[in-house]
């Protein structure tokens, strides 16, 4: 849907199987936000799917596991690119904490249950909305990726102490 | 020699290699100027992909099975026009060969595949192939055709259709790679055919031929379908036995070893087949005093139990043989395990 506010298209991208009962949740909760949304199968196809749509804000969400493969590249691009990012980690090793820091590290937002997406969304429009008026001309989602959610990485850390 | 400066004007400009090269390429360093772009990482490939078109994407297939089909997928979706070259060991020629008959949404996922180790230039050759539908279809083929009987020249021996000695060396040095990294197992058996000499000499090389034709059908028979057997000389034979994951994670591993002899329980239940076999072999040129003798000499060697290089391990097995010869013939030999034939092991 176009954002006429600011001329730029927002766009999810929503990683996984469409029968994975996160990605049809995340789908239907997007919705309600009349989001254009993309679902790719996997992370080779988000990336390609980033690379496409270079320039605009964009939103993932995926399962840790598939948006951590190859060795977490995914997140530093997302990164990079200013892309809002957020996984869900229901399950993790001990080996796996350091990889969901590091994932974490580069701006990830990871919620270790399904229903925190709703949360996570709602945050992301409400601060998506309130900083409109004042949006730098070259900022993309990552503008968004501050305040409220380096609470959640700050909530991730004692997670993994726990 | 630097491929972009002996062929400058390449089709499609640009190739993509993405994967380890350094595993796939026997001169990876030849790799070099601006028709190269290297993406060690499957994501960042996809990602360049994405972004660019290419003449051609070599795949490095080593360490990514699992994933293939999806970045294929993806590298296919991004670069339909491109060539697709898978770059296998040699343990991944049939993934490889099912990756090139798979397609999704009516393309291949990938156009051919190169054994590793490749020469920089025999890829740049299969790179410089037009498409099908530029040059024709038939017309490739005939190309691919003829790439596949060199291949088969240079890595059989004519006479039995085995793996000849230099194929054979170079699996056991992959496969011996790969099982470092996968913890698995990787066992040699090696043997020749016992007073092949005298068969020669009495009945003539044609016999002896015969004789070599039918050990070698026997083996390859005993053996499992994804064993490498070879004929490494004369009458010299040699067979890689190794872990096939599909297997691996069907059966526990403390019941594929047998722990008397530390060795795969299997290999030993398969050297002891093909004696049986080789014993009942019917040869009919020979005097009855002959027939039903045929019998072998053989050592066996593992890896990392008794070497940790495909050269160690070679040398090992051939020591067993010796030993197994010396004892008095008609036996196989386990390394460190003299007097120790593989019949008085239960299997």
């Amino acid at each position: 849907m176009e954002d006429s506010s600011t001329g730029t298209q927002l766009l999810a991208i929503v990683v996984g199987m469409a029968s994975d009962e996160f990605v049809r949740h995340t789908k239907k909760l997007l919705d309600n936000y009349e989001v254009e949304i993309a679902l790719c199968g996997n992370v080779y196809s988000a990336v390609s799917e980033l690379a496409k749509n270079e320039g605009r804000d964009i939103l993932v969400f995926g399962r840790f596991e598939q948006l951590s493969r190859e060795d977490g590249r995914f997140f530093e691009k997302a990164n990079e690119a200013g892309v809002f990012c957020c996984c869900l980690a229901e399950r993790y090793s001990y080996e796996k904490r350091k990889q969901i820091s590091r994932a974490a590290g580069a701006g990830a937002v990871v919620i270790n249950n399904r229903e925190e997406v709703e949360e996570v969304v709602a945050r992301f429009f409400a601060d998506r909305s309130s900083s409109l008026p004042t949006k730098k001309e070259n900022g993309g989602a990552a503008d968004f990726n501050s305040g409220e959610f380096a609470a959640t990485k700050e909530e991730l850390d004692a997670l993994l102490e726990a | 020699m630097k491929t972009d400066k002996l062929f400058p004007d390449a089709y499609g400009s640009r190739i993509l290699l993405a994967g380890d090269i350094s595993r796939a390429f026997s001169d990876p360093l030849d790799i070099s100027g601006p028709i190269y772009q290297v993406h060690n990482n499957m994501l960042d490939a996809a990602d360049a992909a994405a972004r660019e078109s290419f003449g051609t994407i070599g795949v490095v297939m080593s360490g990514a099975s699992s994933r293939l089909t999806n970045i294929l997928k993806a590298l296919r979706e991004n670069n339909p026009a491109a060539r697709i070259v898978l770059l296998a060991q040699m343990y991944e020629e049939s993934a490889a060969m099912q990756l090139v008959s798979l397609t999704s949404n009516g393309a291949s996922l990938a156009d051919s595949y190169l054994v590793c180790p490749v020469k920089v230039s025999q890829f740049y050759a299969v790179s410089m192939q037009k498409p099908a539908e530029a040059a024709g279809a038939a017309a490739d083929k005939t190309t691919e055709a003829r790439v596949k009987i060199l291949e088969k020249l240079a890595t059989e021996d004519e006479l039995t259709g085995l793996k000849n000695r230099r194929y054979l060396w170079e699996f056991c040095r992959q496969i011996i790679e790969r099982a470092k990294k996968e913890h698995d197992r990787v066992t040699l058996l090696v043997f020749d055919i016992d007073y092949f000499k005298h068969y020669n000499d009495t009945y003539g090389h044609s016999v002896g031929d015969e004789i070599l034709k039918q050990t070698a059908a026997i083996i390859r028979r005993c053996c499992r379908p994804y064993d490498v057997v070879g004929r490494t000389g004369g009458d010299e034979f040699a067979v890689v036995f190794w872990d096939d994951p599909k297997r691996k994670s069907a059966t526990g591993e403390a019941e594929r070893r047998s722990s008397q002899a530390d060795h795969p329980k299997e290999v030993i239940s398969i050297a002891k087949r093909f004696r049986k076999e080789l014993e009942k072999a019917k040869i009919s040129l020979l005097d009855p005093g002959d027939k039903g003798a045929l019998a072998i000499s053989g050592g066996l060697a593992s890896f990392p139990r008794d070497g940790s290089t495909a050269e160690e391990i070679f040398m090992q097995a051939d020591n067993a043989l010796l030993d197994a010869k010396r004892s008095g013939k008609n036996r196989i030999y386990l390394v460190g395990k003299s007097q120790n034939d593989i019949a008085d092991i239960e299997s």
